[in-house]
C-alpha cells in the first residue's frame, strides 16, 4: 500500500473515529496526521504483515488511541492552566465552526453526538466523508454487517430523535408511511431486529 | 426506509465538518519528511564512530543537555559486540549516578510546567516525561534491578565483588559521556548539574545505607557521605567557576565554600576533633557528676586506668569530691570497686565504709570454699583495700584464692557468666599476689572463651566486632570489649581472634564529638588494644581492603569530575556531523 492510498482509505473514518472519542474536529485531524506518520514509519513494527489493510487498519487504531490519550492528557493540563488575553483577542479570533446554516442539520449533528459510542462511532467515520463500510469495519476490527448493524440502528435512532422531521423529499413521504404502521411493515421490523441481533452477535 | 434517518441529510450534517484532503495529505507528508531528515542526521552524526553510536544509544541526549533537543531515539546501530558490552556495562552506574538526578531534574522541570500558568513548554515536559519513561521501561529497570541486587550484597558484606563491579560500571559511563562530550553532543553544565543532582540524592541514599550497615569498617563511615557532598559542592565551584566572573558568582563561589566548610565540619568530626589523649584527659579530669551512678563511673574507669597505665598526669580532685559524697552516701559497691581500681580510694576511706568486715567474712564462708564469689563487683574493693591493709592470713588467703578460681572457673563456663566477672577474679588474685594467668589450662581456656564471646555476625542498625557481656547475649558491648581487651593483657590475644572486627567495632565516629563518655571508652579501648603485642599495626591494604563504602565514594566522586570535564562548556553543535574518531 502507498502512503497516497492509505490516507485515502482512513483520513475520513480515523478523523470520525477519534472525534467520536471526545477530540474536537481540528483536534481529530492533528491527531490523524500524527498517527499516519508515526504508523508509517514505525510500519516495520507491526506485527503482521502491515500491507495487509485489515492488519494496517488494526495498528493505525492503536496508534491513534495512544496518540489521542496523549493529546487529551496535554490539554488537559493546558486547560489547568489559565492564561489572561484581551478582549480584542478573543474577537478577532476566527469561530472553529461555520456559522449555523440550518438548524435542522445543527440539530441532527447534536443528535449525533449524543448518540450511544458504537453508533456515533460508525455514523461520524461513514458519513464524514463517503467511506465504504468496509474500511470503517477494518478500522473497527469488526465486520462489515456488524457496521451496517449499527449504522442501521444509529439511523432508526436519529430518526426518532428528530421526530420524523426531513429535509429531502424522499424522507418525507418515507416518513409519512411510517406514520400509520401495517402488519408488513411491522413484520418486517421483526425481522430486521433478529438480523440486527444476529449481526451484533457475530 | 421509513423508519430511518436519510443517509443525504447525514451527509449534509456532517459536511462543514470535514477537512481539505489535499491539504491533510501534505501536511502528513511534511511531518513525514521532518523526522526522516532528523532520523538521517542522527545516523550521519553517530554512525561514524561505533563508540558514538553506542554512546548515544544509551545516554538520553535531549534529557542531559539543553541544547541538543532532538528527541529522535538513537538506534542501537550496528557497533560490535565489544562496544555493545561497553554501554551495556555503563547502564548499572548510568542509571544510578546519572538517570537518577536527571530524572529528578526532569520531574522538577515537568511540575513546574504543569503548575506554572504562563508556561509555554508543556509540550517539551511531556516530550521530556516521554523520553523518561522510555528509558527507564527500555534501558534502566534491568540494570537499577542489577545495582540494587548489588547494594543489597554489598550489604551482606560481599563488598569486594560489587566495588569492582561498580568501578567498571562507572569506567565505562564515563568513557560514553566522555565521548558525548568530545563530540560536541554534551556539554559541562548540564552534565554537571545532573552529577550534582545524583551525588547528592546518593549521599541522602548512605545516610539510610549507615543504618543499617553491619559490615567490617576501620573509618567512621559518615565520610561517604561528607564525601559526596563535598563532591557535589566542588563540582558546583567548578561549574560556577566556568562562568563569567560578575558579583553573582562571587556570591555563589561564598554559599558554596561555606557550605563545604559546614559539611567537612559537621562529618568530619573524626579528623578534625579526635578523641585524642589530651581530649580524652579532660573528660577523666571534669569527671564531677554520675548521670547514671555505677554505670556512668565505669564508663570513666576505664579511660582513667588507661591514662594512669600510660603514665599521664592526672587532676583527679574533681572525680574524688564525687566519691567523697558518695562515701558519705550511697556507698554504692559497685562505684566503691571502680574506685579502688582506678586509685581513687584512699587508706582512710575504708574506716568510713559501713560493715566491711561483713563482706570479709562472707568471702570467706567455710563451706563455700570451692564456689565461686556471687556478685564480684560488690567485694572487689574490699578485696582489695583489705590486701592493701594487710588484714588478710595466709590461710584466708589460700581460700579466697580458691574461691576466686571457682569464679573464673565460672565466668568461663556458666551461661549467665561473663567476661567482667572473669577480670575482677582474675586482678583480685593479682592482688593476693596468686597471679593465675601462667597457669596454661586457665589460659587455653581463657582465650577460648574470649573467641567464643566475640560477636562478629551481622546486626542491623549496630555495629558488631565486640564481645558480648553474656554468653547468652547477642550483641557487642563497649565496656565488656575494653573488659575483654583487658583479659587479653593478662592471658594473650587467641590467634583464632578476629581482630579487624574488633578494631571495626571501635572505629571513631561523629557523635563521640557530643558523646565525649562513649568516646573516651571507645579509644581508650582501641589504644590498648593496639598496644597489645600480638595485634599487628594496620597496614594500607587493611584500608583498601575494608573500606569499600569510602573508596566507592571516591570513585564516584572522581567519575563525576572526570565525566564534567570531559564535556566542553559550551556545546559544539556546528562540528558534530564529522566526529574525529
Amino acid at each position: 500500500m502507498e502512503l497516497s492510498d492509505i490516507i485515502e482509505r482512513y483520513r475520513g473514518p480515523l478523523i470520525g473515529l477519534i472525534a467520536s472519542w471526545g477530540a474536537t474536529y481540528a483536534d481529530a485531524a492533528e491527531i490523524a496526521q500524527d498517527s499516519f506518520v508515526d504508523a508509517y514509519m514505525n510500519r516495520e513494527a507491526c506485527r503482521g504483515n502491515w500491507k495487509d489493510p485489515q492488519v494496517f487498519a488494526a495498528w493505525l487504531r492503536g496508534i491513534a488511541r495512544n496518540n489521542f490519550r496523549n493529546a487529551f492528557r496535554s490539554r488537559k493540563r493546558r486547560e489547568k492552566r489559565v492564561s489572561l488575553v484581551q478582549a480584542s483577542t478573543l474577537e478577532a479570533a476566527p469561530n472553529p465552526l461555520p456559522p449555523p446554516t440550518d438548524d435542522r442539520l445543527e440539530r441532527l449533528r447534536d443528535a449525533i453526538d449524543a448518540l450511544p459510542e458504537k453508533w456515533k462511532q460508525v455514523v461520524m467515520m461513514h458519513y464524514l466523508e463517503v467511506t465504504s463500510v468496509k474500511e470503517v469495519a477494518a478500522l473497527l476490527s469488526v465486520s462489515p454487517k456488524t457496521v451496517e448493524g449499527r449504522l442501521y440502528q444509529a439511523r432508526r435512532e436519529l430518526k426518532r430523535i428528530m421526530g420524523g422531521q426531513s429535509t429531502s423529499g424522499v424522507s418525507k413521504s418515507e416518513s409519512s408511511k411510517s406514520d400509520s404502521p401495517t402488519l408488513s411493515t411491522s413484520i418486517s421490523g421483526i425481522g430486521k431486529a433478529i438480523l440486527l441481533l444476529w449481526v451484533e452477535s457475530t | 426506509m421509513n423508519d430511518l434517518i436519510d443517509e443525504q441529510e447525514l451527509r449534509d450534517a456532517m459536511q462543514p465538518l470535514r477537512i481539505d484532503p489535499l491539504a491533510f495529505e501534505a501536511s502528513v507528508r511534511r511531518k513525514l519528511e521532518e523526522i526522516t531528515l532528523q532520523k538521517a542526521e542522527s545516523t550521519i552524526r553517530f554512525s561514524d564512530s561505533p563508540w558514538l553510536e553506542v554512546a548515544a544509544s544509551m545516554v538520553p541526549l535531549s534529557l542531559l543537555s539543553k541544547t541538543t533537543g532532538s528527541s529522535v531515539i538513537v538506534p542501537f546501530g550496528k557497533a560490535s559486540l565489544g562496544y555493545k558490552l561497553v554501554g551495556y556495562a555503563a547502564l548499572p552506574v548510568l542509571s544510578i549516578l546519572v538517570m537518577l538526578g536527571a530524572t529528578l531534574l526532569a520531574v522538577f522541570r515537568i511540575r513546574k510546567a504543569q503548575l506554572s500558568p504562563q508556561s509555554d513548554s508543556p509540550d517539551a515536559a511531556q516530550q521530556q516525561s516521554a523520553i523518561l519513561i522510555k528509558w527507564w521501561t527500555g534501558l534502566g529497570l534491568i540494570p537499577s534491578g542489577f545495582s540494587f541486587i548489588a547494594l543489597v550484597v554489598f550489604l551482606m558484606g560481599y563488598t569486594f565483588p560489587v566495588f569492582i563491579f561498580f568501578a567498571v560500571s562507572g569506567i565505562a559511563m564515563v568513557t560514553l559521556i566522555s565521548r558525548l562530550g568530545h563530540a560536541g553532543l554534551l556539554d559541562r553544565q548540564s552534565v554537571g548539574g545532573v552529577l550534582i543532582s545524583s551525588l547528592m540524592s546518593m549521599a541522602g541514599i548512605s545516610h539510610i545505607y549507615n543504618i543499617f550497615n553491619s559490615g567490617c569498617h576501620l573509618l567512621d563511615q559518615q565520610f561517604v557521605m561528607m564525601i559526596l557532598w563535598l563532591a557535589a559542592i566542588f563540582l558546583g565551584m567548578l561549574l560556577t567557576f566556568d562562568k563569567s566572573p560578575g558579583l553573582h558568582t562571587v556570591a555563589m563561589m561564598t554559599v558554596q565554600i561555606s557550605a563545604a566548610v559546614l559539611v567537612f565540619g559537621f562529618f568530619g568530626q573524626s579528623i578534625w576533633n579526635p578523641m585524642n589523649t589530651e581530649r580524652m584527659k579532660h573528660y577523666v579530669e571534669s569527671f564531677d557528676k554520675a548521670r547514671f551512678s555505677s554505670v556512668t563511673w565505669q564508663s570513666w574507669a576505664v579511660p582513667t586506668a588507661w591514662l594512669r597505665e600510660s603514665g599521664v598526669k592526672l587532676d583527679l580532685s574533681k572525680p574524688r569530691a564525687l566519691l567523697e559524697s558518695e562515701i558519705a552516701g550511697e556507698q554504692n559497691p559497685f562505684i566503691l570497686g571502680v574506685a579502688s581500681r582506678t586509685g581513687l580510694l584512699e587508706p582512710d576511706d575504708f574506716s568510713r565504709i559501713r560493715d566491711p568486715f561483713q563482706r570479709r567474712k562472707r568471702l570467706l564462708d567455710r563451706y563455700a570454699h570451692d564456689q565461686s564469689i556471687s556478685s564480684i563487683e560488690q567485694v572487689e574493693f574490699a578485696i582489695r583495700e583489705l590486701v592493701r591493709l594487710n588484714q588478710w592470713t595466709p590461710g584466708e588467703l589460700d581460700l579466697l584464692e580458691s574461691r576466686l578460681l571457682a569464679t573464673i572457673r565460672d565466668a568461663m563456663t556458666s551461661k549467665y557468666g561473663g567476661l567482667d566477672e572473669a577480670l575482677i577474679a582474675t586482678e583480685s588474685l593479682q592482688a593476693i599476689g596468686r597471679p593465675c594467668s601462667n597457669d596454661p589450662s586457665i589460659r587455653q581456656q581463657m582465650q577460648q572463651t574470649i573467641v567464643a564471646m566475640q560477636r562478629t555476625g551481622v546486626r542491623l542498625g549496630g555495629r558488631n566486632g565486640g564481645f558480648a557481656k553474656y554468653h547468652s547475649s547477642p550483641q557487642s558491648d563497649l565496656l565488656t570489649t575494653s573488659t575483654a581487651i583487658e583479659l587479653m593483657e593478662h592471658y594473650g590475644v587467641p590467634p583464632e581472634l578476629n581482630l579487624i572486627a574488633i578494631r571495626s567495632f571501635l572505629r571513631p565516629e561523629m557523635v563521640d564529638s557530643f558523646r565525649s563518655d562513649l568516646a573516651a571508652v571507645r579509644a581508650a579501648t582501641k589504644m590498648r588494644f593496639e598496644n597489645l603485642p600480638q595485634v599487628p599495626p594496620l597496614t594500607f591494604w587493611d584500608y583498601i581492603r575494608h573500606e569499600p563504602s569510602i573508596l566507592m565514594a571516591l570513585v564516584f566522586a572522581a567519575l563525576c569530575f572526570f565525566a564534567t570535564l570531559g564535556c566542553p562548556y559550551r556545546p559544539q553543535i556546528d562540528h558534530i556531523a564529522k566526529p574525529a574518531f
